[in-house]
């Protein structure tokens, strides 16, 4: 039952993230594509299609993660957090700033505690395609799963107002 | 109680702990935005007492020390503006020691930061790092690439972006003082 919980928590945490992030670039839709152009370099014409494209795969994941294929989505998410973490690091490394809007952030630019963020959500993606396949679970049990998902989807997204509150800055 | 009953209790107790964290942190960043109202300091205004630490060999600096006119700079590694104006201030910085003019480049942001925006140049020597705080005090609006210039008694004489009239006045100012003198 533990070991199923954690997994349906896990599940429903980066279900989350990723429902997430693709809300926050929708909103914020032409930031996104602007930052795809200033911080990555990706020509106009290039972001005009990779832009919908990274907000549809994001839509697409997250439907396979919390719908009926959470392993494939998992181990699609998995590849994504990852590249999309070693890019934005690189970028960081490189050019010292970065804009990414990843979740609609607003005017902020990327900061070591998204990166942080970021290597967060990969482990826990990664934790999860390690615990064996759940069994099924009843309803009640994966709201209460769902439940505290969302509150660790919340700490993540707001992970670097948290530690700035939390450093008393 | 059923098992199912209390667990649809605790869900419902989960999401609202998640909605009221989203909220908390909504009013906390009003609330800092409303306590740091964005009014820049004006020509007039007395510079602050902040101190700091040189980015090259942490040694402390009295920002608002009286008896040397100085430039306190802004720059951001988050700014692209400001990685462009890097080596025009790093030429710049000669000339003003030269001109007893006191150079800082004054920022709140980690060592290796700038060292990063600063790579390349010898203005680690003319960097200080100050509290998120006090860089609030000096600098309320986040401005980048800014400066202050500051007189000998402490007042600030002019405060703008780099590369307005009075900054570019002052380049002018130093680079005229450079080559009179390399002609004596």
């Amino acid at each position: 039952m533990s070991t199923d919980f954690g997994a349906q928590i896990l599940r429903c945490f980066i279900g989350f993230v990723l429902l997430a992030a693709c809300l926050g670039k929708l909103r914020t839709f032409d930031r996104f594509r602007a930052n795809l152009a200033t911080s990555f370099g990706v020509p106009p014409r290039l972001g005009r299609l990779l832009a919908p494209a990274v907000v549809g795969g994001e839509l697409l994941l997250a439907a396979l993660v919390l719908g009926p294929f959470p392993r494939a989505g998992m181990t699609a998410a998995l590849l994504l957090f990852t590249a999309f973490s070693a890019l934005l690091a690189w970028r960081l490394w490189h050019d010292g700033v970065v804009r990414c809007s990843c979740f609609g952030e607003a005017e902020r630019s990327l900061s070591g505690f998204d990166l942080l963020r970021n290597l967060l959500i990969v482990a826990a993606t990664g934790l999860f395609l390690t615990l064996p396949a759940a069994a099924g679970m009843a309803l009640p049990a994966i709201l209460l799963a769902a439940g505290l998902a969302a509150i660790l989807t919340v700490l993540a997204i707001d992970f670097h107002d948290v530690m700035h509150i939390l450093k008393g800055s | 109680m059923s098992a199912d009953m209390l667990y649809l209790t605790l869900a419902a107790l989960a999401f609202a702990i998640a909605l009221n964290l989203k909220l908390t942190l909504a009013v906390l960043r009003s609330a800092r935005r409303a306590a740091h109202p964005a009014t820049p300091l004006q020509p007039g205004d007395r510079l602050p007492d902040v101190d700091g630490s040189t980015l090259a060999g942490r040694a402390r600096v009295r920002l608002a020390e009286p008896g040397q006119a100085r430039a306190l700079l802004f720059l951001s590694s988050r700014c692209p503006k400001c990685r462009d104006k890097v080596p025009a201030i790093g030429a710049l910085a000669g000339a003003a020691r030269e001109a007893g003019l006191a150079l800082w480049i004054v920022s709140d942001e980690p060592r290796w930061r700038l060292r990063s925006l600063l790579r390349g140049t010898a203005l680690a020597a003319h960097t200080a790092r100050i509290g998120a705080h006090d860089y609030r005090l000096l600098n309320p609006t986040g401005a980048s690439p800014a400066y202050l210039f500051v007189g000998h008694d402490g007042a600030i004489e002019a405060a703008g972006l780099i590369g307005d009239p009075h900054w570019r006045a002052l380049e002018r100012q130093l680079a005229g003082d450079a080559i009179g003198e390399r002609a004596a």
